[in-house]
């Protein structure tokens, strides 16, 4: 199943904020999609996530009210049991790019509002197709983009960062090359101009906080027009 | 099939009266209740979980930052994951307190994730998160085991301290700053370290 190479991960802060819960929505999201296919980082984050276990266990205690135990018992009176193991990537996208189903990781799921067709999704320039995803937290945007082989997207910066998981396919940037599963952070001051694989175009997730500012001609169009 | 609330308590009493309060439960004796949520949804090896699990999520939430009612919802919810995924637990891979530490994590982000944005590595002022004052010497008198302290307590005693402080009670660097005297500067570098320490640690054991 991992036959891939995975070459760009989050950083091991990232991983620890992740495991002791002090990463917003969006990063959790990205770093729980990154991990159904990167199993080195699983492993990292497990290790951080077993301090927290026996942390919670070996925690003082303090009384529960006296209801809670029977609102519980009510509510899972009805409830079905899953039985099975969640298999990270289980859902799957139809898309443009390949005539396959693409996978993706199941936590993707509840933000795409059952579009999983990319042909519902919205287009912009260059054919690019895109889904916004919302968060709570309203710093926080992200967006599916599904960007044909050998396609740019507009040169651009960010006020804040952003990041970006491969879901299929690859880019490359002035950076580098990078494939499925990989998580590529863009610090505030960096301006690039990504292009999707020329054979395969790449299907990736996108978290950014703040507003990404795009730059040139066709970029200064895409502001104004509030990709 | 279906056992009623009122005959289940009764049985409760008798069946798990020698699982009170003070009581050792063993990892082997949770992993096996989950097995039997899981084959027989069995009431009763629910409640053990309950009675074990839920006052220490109590107290670690309302560390963390959450209001008692936001507390008992999350413990709500973590309940009802564990009533219907625990023929998901595998015990090979995790002990149950991890897996539900992994569980409740999810469910307080859900429930409380608002403006939290901390990014140590990509932004020094990411970290600033807002919490309720907790003395400090209260943390100290804190209860912890002797496993998270096998990791924790191999800092040096401040290191440790501004771990627990930082991660576990969400404070804020400027926070700690204030309670303890310290520059910010400081405070920030000295986390950075003993994170990188901390993780060592983990790798060696």
């Amino acid at each position: 199943m991992h036959s891939y190479q995975i070459n760009k991960h989050p950083s091991y802060d990232m991983l620890l904020n992740h495991a002791m819960g002090n990463t917003s929505e969006a990063e959790s999201l990205i770093i729980s999609c990154h991990i159904a296919y990167c199993p080195i980082c699983k492993k990292e984050i497990e290790k951080y996530e077993e301090i927290g276990g026996y942390y919670l266990t070996n925690h003082e205690k303090l009384n529960v009210s006296k209801d809670l135990w029977k609102n519980i018992l009510d509510k899972v009176e009805d409830l079905e049991q899953e039985h099975k193991q969640n298999n990270y990537l289980s859902h799957s996208i139809k898309s443009n790019l390949t005539n396959d189903v693409i996978k993706i990781p199941s936590f993707l799921t509840k933000y795409l509002e059952k579009m999983h067709n990319t042909d519902s999704w919205k287009s912009t320039i260059n054919n690019v197709k895109y889904k916004d995803i919302k968060f709570k937290d309203s710093n926080f945007k992200g967006k599916l983009l599904e960007i044909p082989a050998g396609k740019m997207m507009p040169k651009h910066g960010h006020e804040a960062y952003e990041a970006t998981l491969v879901l299929h396919g690859g880019y490359k940037d002035e950076k580098g090359e990078y494939n499925l599963g990989d998580l590529v952070v863009a610090s505030s001051d960096e301006v690039h101009s990504p292009i999707a694989d020329t054979n395969t175009g790449c299907l990736c997730l996108v978290v950014y906080s703040g507003e990404i500012q795009f730059k040139g001609l066709i970029g200064s169009i895409l502001n104004l027009s509030k990709f | 099939m279906l056992i009623k609330n009122h005959d289940y308590n009764t049985n409760m009493k008798t069946n798990v009266s020698n699982l009170n309060e003070n009581s050792e439960v063993t990892n082997d004796a949770l992993s096996y209740c989950l097995e039997n949520i899981a084959s027989n949804q069995d009431r009763l090896a629910f409640n053990t979980v309950f009675r074990y699990f839920a006052p220490r999520l109590k107290s670690f939430l309302i560390k963390a930052g959450s209001t008692e009612t936001q507390a008992e919802e999350v413990i709500q919810e973590v309940m009802i994951a564990v009533w219907t995924k625990a023929g998901t637990y595998d015990k090979v891979k995790s002990s149950v307190g991890t897996w539900i530490y992994t569980i409740a994590r999810n469910k307080r982000i859900d429930k409380l994730r608002k403006d939290k944005r901390h990014f140590l590595s990509e932004s020094d002022d990411g970290l600033e998160i807002p919490v309720q004052s907790t003395q400090e010497n209260e943390i100290f008198n804190s209860q912890l085991s002797s496993n998270i302290n096998k990791y924790i307590d191999r800092l040096p005693k401040e290191q440790g301290l501004l771990i627990k402080l930082s991660y576990f009670y969400n404070k804020t660097h400027a926070d700690i700053s204030e309670e303890l005297k310290i520059p910010l500067g400081t405070v920030k570098s000295r986390i950075r370290l003993a994170l990188s320490k901390m993780r060592h640690l983990v790798e060696v054991n």
